[in-house]
C-alpha cells in the first residue's frame, strides 16, 4: 500500500480521539491558565470567598485537590477522575456533577432529538420537491427560511410562550413533568421549545437538500418522467435521496453540534432543566466545575456524533473508497 | 464599484438603512425619547414602546442597544473575517503540511459546538464588550476559512500563478498583490453575512447574563426580560422591539451578504456557509 | 557510440557558442493514491545560445511537463537540469532570480495566464518591478510601450483587462511580457495551438523576427511538424515521455530514422497513440521493426554523428 494511503487513514481516524483529547486538555488549561488562584475555579467564586477566610483550610484543600503539584500531574490526575466518571463536585447545587449530568442529559436528548429527528424527514421532503417546482413557491420557502435564520430562537420562544402559555394558556409556562408522568403532560410542556428548535433545522435541512438534489432535478429524464406520471415518492426515494444520503448524514451530525447551542438558549426560556440550563445555572452562579464539566460532556458528545456520521456517510458513499 | 444593485442588494441595505437610523438617533440627547416613570407600563403617547421593569423607556434602550449590537456585530464579524481570510489564503495556496495544520484547525473548530464554548470562555474571562468581541473573533472565523482557502486553491492551480514563479517572485508576493485581489470578494462577502451571525452570538451570550452590563445590547434586553420577570408579566414590549431588530439587523446583512455573492458569482454554497 | 551528448567540436557553426540549458536524463512520475504516471523518461535536451529548437510530439507525450522541468516550474524525480553548466536545484537565491530572468516561460493558453485582475500594463511591467531593473515609472512606461508595440499591443490594449482582450492578443501580451527582461532563452509551449490560422502565422512571424534581432535561443513546442520543420534549426521528437530521435531540423525530416518518427512523417492517416505504460520501450507495441531485447530493457541513445536515436533495431542494424 502507498505510504500517502496509510497516512492518511491514520489521520482520519486519529482526528476524532484527537479532537478528544484538545477538548479535554483545553478544559484543563483554562481556568489554570487564567491570571489569579485557580482555587477559585475549582470552588466556584461563593466557596472561595468563604475559604478564604480560613488560610489553613485554603491550604489544606489547595493540597488535597493536588493544586500544588506540577501541571503534568494535576492533569494526570484529571484525566484518571474523567474517565472514572468522577467530574468534581458542584457548589451551587451541592451534589457530584456526574450525577447532575446523569439527570438532565437525557432532557436535553428528549428536547433535541425529535426536532431534529422531524426536521430531517420534513427538509428532506420539502427540499427534494422544492427543487424541482418553479417558480413563486420556492422564493416564498426560502424567504422563510431566511428570516427564521434571522430570528434568534430564545427570542421566538419567549413569543410563543406568551401567546401559547400567558395568553391561551394552552401550554404550561416551563419546566419539565416529573419523571413517571404521563406523555400528554410531556408533550404539553415540549411542543413550543420543539417547535422551535423544528423551525430552525428545518431551514437548514430545506434548503441544503434542495441544493443537493436541484442538479439532478434539473435533468431532462426527470422532467420528461414526471410529465408521464411518474410516481412521485418512489422516483424522489431512489434517484434524489438514495445518492444524497452521505451529505445528509454530514448535514445530521452538524445538526447535533446546533442543537446542543440552539437547545441551549431554548431550555432557558422554557425553564426545561436540561445541560443547556445548567450550563446557564453555572454561569449565573460562577460555579467553575459544573460549567467545566458540562461543557466537556457536551463537546465530546458532538464530538462522537460528528465521528459517527463520517464512518455513517463514508458506508454509505461508494465514491469516497 | 458600485454598478447596479441587484434586488437582494437592495433589500438588505435598505434594511440596515433603517437600523442604522436607529443608531444615529441614538446619538441625539436623551431627552428626546420618552422619560422613566412607572414601572412595566404599556405603550403610551409618552413612552411609546412602553417601559421596562426599571420604568426606564423601552425605545431609549432599543435605541441606545442599537449602538452596542450593530457595533459589536460588526467588530467581531472583522476581527473573524480578518482571522478566517488569513488563515484561508495561507492553507490554501501554500499547501502542504501547513495547509493540513491549518485545516485539521479549521476542522477542529467547525465540530466543536460554538456557544457552549463561546460561554466557557466568556465566563472565565469576564463580562466586557471587548471580551465579547475576542470571543466572537476566536471562534467564527471557520467557516470563512474554509470558503477562502477553497478559492485561494483554486487560484494556486490557475496558470497566471505559474506564470508568476518563472518571472521570479516570491510566495509572499504572490500571495499579497495576486491572490488577496481575487479572493477580495470572498471576503467582502464573508464579511458581511459573518454579522449576523456575531450579532446573534452576542445577544445569545448577553441572554445568558455574559454580556457587558455597563453597555446594554439589545441581548441584554432580552436578558432582562427574561430573568426580572417581564416576560411573566405579559409586558411583551419589554421584549418584542429587541428581538425585531436583531431579526431585521440579521436579514437586512443576510440579503446583502447574499447580493454580494451575485454580484461575485460565487457559488450559492455559501448559504451553507452561512453557519 | 557514447549517449546522446552533442559536442560542440562537431557542430561546428558560429550559433552554438554555449549550451544555455540543459536537461539530462530527465525523469517525471506523477504520484496520486493509487496510481503513478511515468510522464518524463530518461529525456536528455539541450538548448544552445541563439539556436531555434523544436520539441515535436502528440499531446500526451510529456513535451509540456518535460518543457515546465526545464523552466524550473517542476521537480524532475530524477535527472538534473543544468542554466550555464550550474544545474537549478542548487542555485542560490540570486543564482535563482537571474536563471529566472534569462529563461522565459510561455504556456499554451493565453487566456489564463495572465492575473485577471490586473490591467494588462502592469502584467507587463510586473516583471520590471519583481527585478528591479528600472528605478523610475518614466523609464517601465518606455520599456513596456516599446516592447509591447513591438508585438502589436498599443496603449489602448494596455489599459485593458485580459478579459477585454481576444485570444491572439493575449498571446501576444504574453509574449512581450516575456520579452521585457530581455531573456535569453525563451520556452515556447504550444504558443500557437489555441488561436486561429491567421493569428498563428502572425506571432510566429513576430517570434522569428524578435529572435533574429536579439539572439534569442527559443525551445519551440508543438506538434504541428510542418511549423517545426520552416522554423527550427533542430528537434527533438518526443513520445510517451521518451524522447525517440533527435538532430539538425533539416536531416531528421527528411531521412528519418526512429520508427515512430518515421510514422509521424508519413502522410499516415493514424497517428500513433501515446501509451499508458510503462514498457521499456513505449513504442514497441506498435513497433514493426522491434526485436526480442526491445521488450527487455529500455534503449539507450545512440548517437550517429549529430544526431541521436533511441532504438535497439536501429542499433543492431547499424552495427
Amino acid at each position: 500500500m502507498r505510504t500517502s494511503f496509510i497516512f492518511w487513514i491514520i489521520r482520519k481516524a486519529l482526528r476524532y480521539p484527537l479532537l478528544s483529547f484538545t477538548v479535554v486538555v483545553i478544559n484543563f488549561l483554562i481556568p489554570r491558565a487564567m491570571p489569579g488562584d485557580p482555587l477559585i475555579f475549582v470552588f466556584g467564586e461563593e466557596v472561595y470567598a468563604i475559604a478564604l477566610s480560613n488560610p489553613d483550610l485554603t491550604n489544606s484543600l489547595r493540597s488535597k485537590y493536588g493544586l500544588d503539584l506540577p501541571i503534568i500531574d494535576q492533569f494526570w490526575i484529571y484525566l484518571r477522575n474523567l474517565i472514572s466518571g468522577d467530574l468534581g463536585y458542584s457548589f451551587s447545587y451541592g451534589r457530584p456533577i456526574a450525577d447532575i449530568i446523569r439527570e438532565r442529559l437525557p432532557l436535553t436528548l428528549i428536547m433535541t432529538v425529535p426536532p431534529m429527528i422531524l426536521s430531517l424527514v420534513i427538509g428532506t421532503i420539502l427540499g427534494t420537491n422544492l427543487s424541482w417546482k418553479p417558480g413563486s413557491l420556492k422564493r416564498i420557502i426560502t424567504a422563510l427560511c431566511m428570516i427564521v435564520r434571522s430570528v434568534p430562537t430564545y427570542w421566538s420562544g419567549m413569543l410563543l410562550l406568551l401567546i401559547f402559555s400567558l395568553w391561551a394558556k394552552w401550554t404550561p409556562i416551563g419546566g419539565a413533568p416529573p419523571a413517571g408522568a404521563p406523555l400528554s403532560e410531556f408533550i404539553s410542556h415540549l411542543a413550543l421549545p420543539a417547535l422551535v428548535l423544528t423551525m430552525y433545522n428545518l431551514s437548514y435541512v430545506t434548503i441544503i437538500v434542495r441544493g443537493l438534489t436541484v442538479e439532478i432535478s434539473g435533468e431532462p429524464f426527470i422532467t420528461t418522467g414526471l410529465s408521464k406520471g411518474l410516481n412521485w415518492f418512489k422516483f424522489s426515494s431512489r434517484y434524489l435521496i438514495r445518492p444524497s444520503l452521505p451529505p445528509l448524514v454530514s448535514l445530521a451530525a452538524m445538526e447535533v453540534g446546533f442543537a446542543f447551542s440552539g437547545a441551549l438558549l431554548v431550555e432557558i426560556v422554557f425553564s426545561w432543566p436540561g445541560m443547556g440550563y445548567t450550563m446557564w445555572q453555572a454561569v449565573t452562579e460562577r460555579d467553575y466545575p459544573l460549567l467545566q464539566a458540562t461543557f466537556t460532556i457536551t463537546a465530546l458528545i458532538v464530538i462522537f456524533a460528528n465521528a459517527l456520521a463520517d464512518i455513517l456517510s463514508y458506508a454509505l458513499d461508494p465514491r469516497a473508497r | 464599484m458600485m454598478g447596479k444593485l441587484n434586488r437582494a442588494e437592495a433589500l438588505g441595505i435598505s434594511l440596515i438603512l433603517a437600523i442604522s437610523i436607529m443608531t444615529v438617533l441614538s446619538l441625539l440627547p436623551e431627552e428626546y425619547f420618552g422619560r422613566s416613570s412607572a414601572a412595566y407600563s404599556p405603550p403610551s403617547p409618552e413612552n411609546l414602546l412602553g417601559t421596562d421593569d426599571l420604568g426606564d423607556d423601552v425605545l431609549r434602550s432599543l435605541l441606545r442597544g442599537s449602538r452596542v449590537s450593530l457595533s459589536i456585530g460588526i467588530l467581531g464579524s472583522v476581527f473573524s473575517t480578518l482571522i478566517g481570510g488569513l488563515i484561508g489564503v495561507f492553507s490554501g495556496f501554500m499547501g502542504g503540511a501547513l495547509d493540513d495544520l491549518l485545516s485539521s484547525l479549521i476542522d477542529l473548530f467547525m465540530i466543536l459546538p460554538a456557544l457552549p464554548l463561546m460561554i466557557v470562555l466568556a465566563a472565565y474571562l469576564g463580562p466586557s464588550l471587548l471580551n465579547v468581541i475576542i470571543v466572537i473573533g476566536l471562534l467564527w472565523w471557520p467557516a470563512t476559512a474554509r470558503l477562502v482557502r477553497a478559492r485561494a486553491r483554486q487560484i494556486r492551480e490557475s496558470p497566471f500563478i505559474e506564470g508568476l514563479i518563472c518571472l521570479g517572485a516570491g510566495k509572499l508576493y504572490i500571495i499579497l498583490r495576486h491572490v488577496l485581489p481575487n479572493v477580495w470578494g470572498i471576503i467582502l462577502a464573508r464579511f458581511v453575512l459573518s454579522v449576523p451571525g456575531a450579532i446573534l452570538l452576542e445577544s445569545g451570550l448577553s441572554f445568558i447574563g455574559l454580556g457587558d452590563p455597563r453597555s446594554p445590547s439589545w441581548g441584554m434586553m432580552l436578558h432582562f426580560a427574561m430573568t426580572r420577570g417581564s416576560l411573566l408579566r405579559g409586558a411583551w414590549w419589554t421584549f418584542v422591539p429587541p428581538g425585531l431588530c436583531i431579526t431585521v439587523t440579521s436579514l437586512g446583512f443576510i440579503l446583502l451578504g447574499m447580493g454580494l455573492e451575485q454580484r461575485y458569482k460565487l457559488s450559492t454554497k455559501s448559504v451553507e456557509g452561512l453557519l | 557510440m557514447t549517449s546522446g551528448e552533442l559536442e560542440e567540436s562537431e557542430i561546428g557553426s558560429q550559433m552554438l557558442s554555449e549550451i544555455l540549458l540543459e536537461g539530462r536524463d530527465i525523469e517525471k512520475r506523477f504520484r496520486s493514491f493509487k496510481r503513478s504516471f511515468l510522464a518524463v523518461r530518461g529525456a536528455s535536451i539541450s538548448i544552445g545560445s541563439g539556436e531555434i529548437v523544436a520539441l515535436v510530439g502528440e499531446s500526451g507525450s510529456g513535451k509540456t511537463t518535460l518543457a515546465k522541468i526545464l523552466a524550473g516550474l517542476l521537480e524532475p524525480t530524477s535527472g538534473e537540469v543544468f542554466f550555464m553548466k550550474k544545474p537549478i536545484s542548487r542555485m542560490s537565491k540570486q543564482e535563482l532570480l537571474n536563471f529566472r530572468r534569462k529563461v522565459q516561460y510561455i504556456p499554451q493558453c493565453p487566456d489564463l495566464a495572465l492575473d485577471p485582475m490586473w490591467y494588462l500594463y502592469d502584467s507587463i511591467a510586473e516583471p520590471l518591478r519583481i527585478h528591479r531593473i528600472v528605478n523610475s515609472r518614466k523609464e517601465e512606461f518606455k520599456i513596456v510601450l516599446s516592447t509591447s508595440s513591438r508585438f502589436g499591443l498599443s496603449l489602448d490594449h494596455l489599459r485593458r483587462k485580459p478579459r477585454d482582450l481576444s485570444g491572439g492578443e493575449l498571446q501576444r501580451a504574453v509574449l512581450a511580457r516575456a520579452m521585457v527582461l530581455d531573456p535569453e532563452l525563451l520556452i515556447a509551449d504550444e504558443p500557437t495551438s489555441m488561436l486561429d490560422p491567421s493569428t498563428q502565422a502572425k506571432i510566429v512571424d513576430q517570434l522569428i523576427e524578435v529572435q533574429k534581432e536579439r539572439g534569442l535561443a527559443v525551445l519551440f513546442i508543438t506538434h504541428d511538424l510542418e511549423l517545426a520543420e520552416a522554423v527550427s534549426d533542430r528537434v527533438y521528437v518526443m513520445f510517451s515521455g521518451m524522447i525517440v530521435e533527435s538532430g539538425g531540423t533539416s536531416e531528421v525530416f527528411s531521412s528519418p530514422m526512429h520508427p515512430y518518427t518515421r510514422s509521424l512523417l508519413d502522410s499516415d492517416p493514424a497517428p500513433p497513440e501515446a501509451v499508458v505504460n510503462e514498457a521499456p520501450c513505449p513504442f514497441y507495441s506498435q513497433c514493426n521493426i522491434s526485436i526480442d531485447i526491445c521488450r527487455k530493457s529500455p534503449p539507450p541513445e545512440f548517437g550517429l554523428g549529430k544526431r541521436t536515436v533511441r532504438c535497439w533495431a536501429i542499433e543492431r542494424h547499424r552495427d
